[in-house]
């Protein structure tokens, strides 16, 4: 029984067949379908109904940002793992804003992948270990460079506890029930870590909680 | 045209000579006129003078002479009838040393005269020497006979003689005015001639005054017009290098740009799909295959690092972020990237920029900011560096700040400094590096956006 459906968008056909192997080998995975570029990607949907899509960043026509983002505003059930040549921020930035949850190299080993569609298929998001170690090296330079506090010791145990969980995809609701708390408690939670981090969107707060380890 | 430019110049060094030739010879003749005209007034003045002197002297002379006579005649008169002796012996006496005068005028007389007119001075001197000849007898006389024939002999012998020389004084007064006249009019013809030479030579001056006046306006003239037609050639040859950098700079950008999608897109991509085929092809060998699976591990870890370098590489001749997440995220990767290599604080402040500006715009602001930070971490030594972007309604200022060890831009002015300047000034906009020796540097670009709005309006 098939039960992730996945769709590859890549404009280099030897890479879709690189990545097409592995993911193949998953039980119950398979790969309904391929497209070269962000508009093939769009038109196939209604076609193959995946529950993932591996996007490359860099295509013709409609490049994967853009793509990631028109897909996700009409079918918001599909995760997006994005594939990208680039591991600095700007980039996975971008791509989270854009909706993707997962962001893979395209030269980091097949099991990362695996476990990147793994985790959005799970609601979590998802970096490859290079990214993740980027960026977190980045965000500590920065610190120590400008001697400034570290915000993440603003945050109580509780508020540290909701960062992850909330940075992991969880909802407010989720969150609540995880951590038998009600969901306006969970709200206030949020925002309190909001203001405190000087974050102002979901990403931002994604991109934090790699920057910090809390998730990777 | 721009041939022909060398040519004039030997015609301009002969007409230069010809300036300094013919001013140098006019400034000489004025000179020698001058010099002439003076001589000559002072001959003429000389000359009159000369002339004038002669004249009185003669004339006092012969004046003296005239009055000489007439008292000797009254002398005689007085010596014939004066009835006492001793009396008469006394004008005697006074007649002799009339004499004596007489002579000493007409010697004196003789010596100023020229040997040309030599009859005069002649004729009285002869008329004189009868006069007192024919009074020489009368002094042998008694007194008797001297009253009886006195009277007579006054009338017959002495006043003719008396008259005669008066009448050849008279005569020479009146040769002596004449040749005065003469000599005046002589004066006057020499003054004429003077006068006619004198405007002849100033008309010759004026002339000539005139000749090199006109050829020196028209050289300078000449020398205007060239001057100006090399301003024009200097400031389109200038507009046409400006054009030519301009052009070069996009020219290499674009090229970069190029390289660097390649580079990325097509090695990148393909050396990735080795990666991922190698790690298929290692899953898929059975696990006996140590050797095999170690051999392919390596050759993987290879192409890794060929993709880490090509990705380098690509970077570094263009990032990919200008083009793909704008001017911003661009700046602040290169920021990152400096402060990995480094461990110096660089930092973007770009709040409410829209990052909307077209791609000439992006990679002059790129290209300058990335330059002054270079420039700042390999000579300022700083601790830290602040980008800082500001966007205005009709102009994005950029500004890269240091606290390190500063330069004096007017003397530190490399290529560097002077490729950002091109680029800026290829957009209208202005470059400004204030810095000192031990004080930090800010170097601030200004873009002015108001054409690029305008533009982008109609469009």
């Amino acid at each position: 029984m098939i039960r992730t459906r996945i769709l590859l968008a890549d404009d280099h056909t030897v890479i879709r067949a690189g990545i097409k192997l592995p993911l193949e080998r998953q039980p119950e995975w398979r790969v309904v379908g391929e497209a070269s570029d962000g508009r093939e990607a769009l038109n196939a949907l209604e076609e193959v109904h995946p529950d993932v899509i591996v996007m490359d960043l860099a295509m013709p026509n409609l490049n994967g940002m853009e793509a990631t983002r028109q897909i996700l505003a009409s079918h918001p059930d599909i995760s997006v793992v994005v594939l990208s040549m680039h591991s600095d921020e700007a980039y996975v930035l971008r791509a989270l804003k854009a909706g993707a949850r997962g962001y893979v190299l395209k030269d980091s080993t097949e099991t990362d992948l695996i476990a990147a569609v793994q985790a959005v298929r799970a609601a979590k998001s998802y970096f490859s270990p290079a990214v993740s170690r980027l960026l977190v090296e980045d965000y500590a330079r920065q610190l120590h460079g400008r001697n400034l506090e570290d915000t993440y010791e603003l945050l109580t145990n509780r508020e540290r506890e909701v960062l992850q969980l909330a940075a992991e995809g969880k909802s407010n609701k989720e969150v609540a029930g995880l951590l038998n708390l009600s969901v306006y408690t969970v709200e206030t939670h949020r925002k309190n870590i909001m203001e405190k981090l000087n974050l102002h969107s979901v990403p931002e707060l994604i991109l934090y909680a790699v920057r910090k380890g809390v998730i990777g | 045209m721009h041939h022909a430019a060398p040519a004039p110049a030997q015609p301009v060094i002969s007409q230069r000579l010809l300036l300094y030739v013919g001013f140098g010879s006019l400034l000489l003749l004025m000179a020698l006129e001058a010099y002439r005209a003076s001589r000559a007034l002072d001959r003429i003045q000389t000359a009159n003078a000369t002339i004038r002197q002669e004249m009185v002297r003669r004339d006092d002379v012969l004046d003296g002479l005239r009055s000489d006579l007439f008292r000797s005649n009254i002398d005689i008169r007085d010596y014939l009838f004066d009835p006492d002796p001793q009396l008469a012996a006394v004008q005697r006496i006074e007649l002799e040393s009339r004499h004596d005068e007489t002579n000493q005028k007409l010697s004196q007389f003789l010596s100023g005269q020229e040997a040309n007119e030599g009859s005069s001075g002649r004729e009285l001197q002869s008329a004189l020497t009868e006069y007192w000849n024919t009074i020489e007898p009368v002094f042998q006389w008694s007194p008797a006979y001297r009253r009886a024939h006195g009277t007579d002999f006054l009338r017959r012998e002495i006043v003719p003689r008396r008259q005669k020389l008066l009448d050849t004084v008279n005569q020479i007064t009146a040769i002596d005015t004449r040749q005065m006249h003469a000599g005046e009019e002589q004066l006057e013809v020499i003054y004429a001639q003077f006068a006619h030479e004198l405007k002849l030579g100033s008309l010759l001056i004026i002339g000539a005054g005139m000749i090199f006046g006109f050829i020196s306006i028209q050289s300078a003239l000449r020398l205007e017009r060239t001057s100006e037609n090399h301003h024009r050639e200097v400031v389109q040859a200038r507009g046409e290098l400006r054009r030519l950098n301009a052009w070069l700079v996009a020219a290499v950008e674009e090229e970069r740009k190029k390289l660097s999608r390649e580079l990325h897109d097509q090695v990148g991509q393909h050396l990735s799909a080795v990666v991922i085929e190698l790690g298929n092809v290692q899953s898929g060998l059975h696990p006996a295959h140590k050797v095999l699976r170690q051999k392919i591990e390596s050759a993987r870890n290879l192409a890794e690092t060929s993709i880490a370098k090509v990705r380098d590489l690509a970077l570094l001749l263009r990032p990919s972020m200008l083009d793909d997440l704008g001017l911003v995220a661009a700046l602040r990767w290169h920021a990152r990237e400096v402060s990995r290599r480094t461990g110096i604080q660089v930092e973007v402040v770009a709040d409410g920029i829209v990052d909307d500006l077209p791609d000439e715009y992006r990679t002059c602001i790129y290209r300058v900011v990335q330059e002054a930070v270079n420039n700042s971490v390999l000579h300022a030594r700083p601790h830290w560096v602040h980008i800082t972007l500001l966007q205005r309604a009709d102009e994005i200022e950029v500004s890269v700040q240091d606290d390190g060890s500063g330069f004096d831009p007017r003397r530190d002015k490399g290529i560097g400094i002077l490729g950002m300047q091109e680029r800026v000034q290829n957009l209208g906009g202005l470059l400004r590096i204030d810095s000192k020796p031990g004080s930090g540097s800010v170097l601030s670009l200004l873009l002015p956006l108001a054409e690029l709005t305008l533009v982008e309006r109609t469009s």
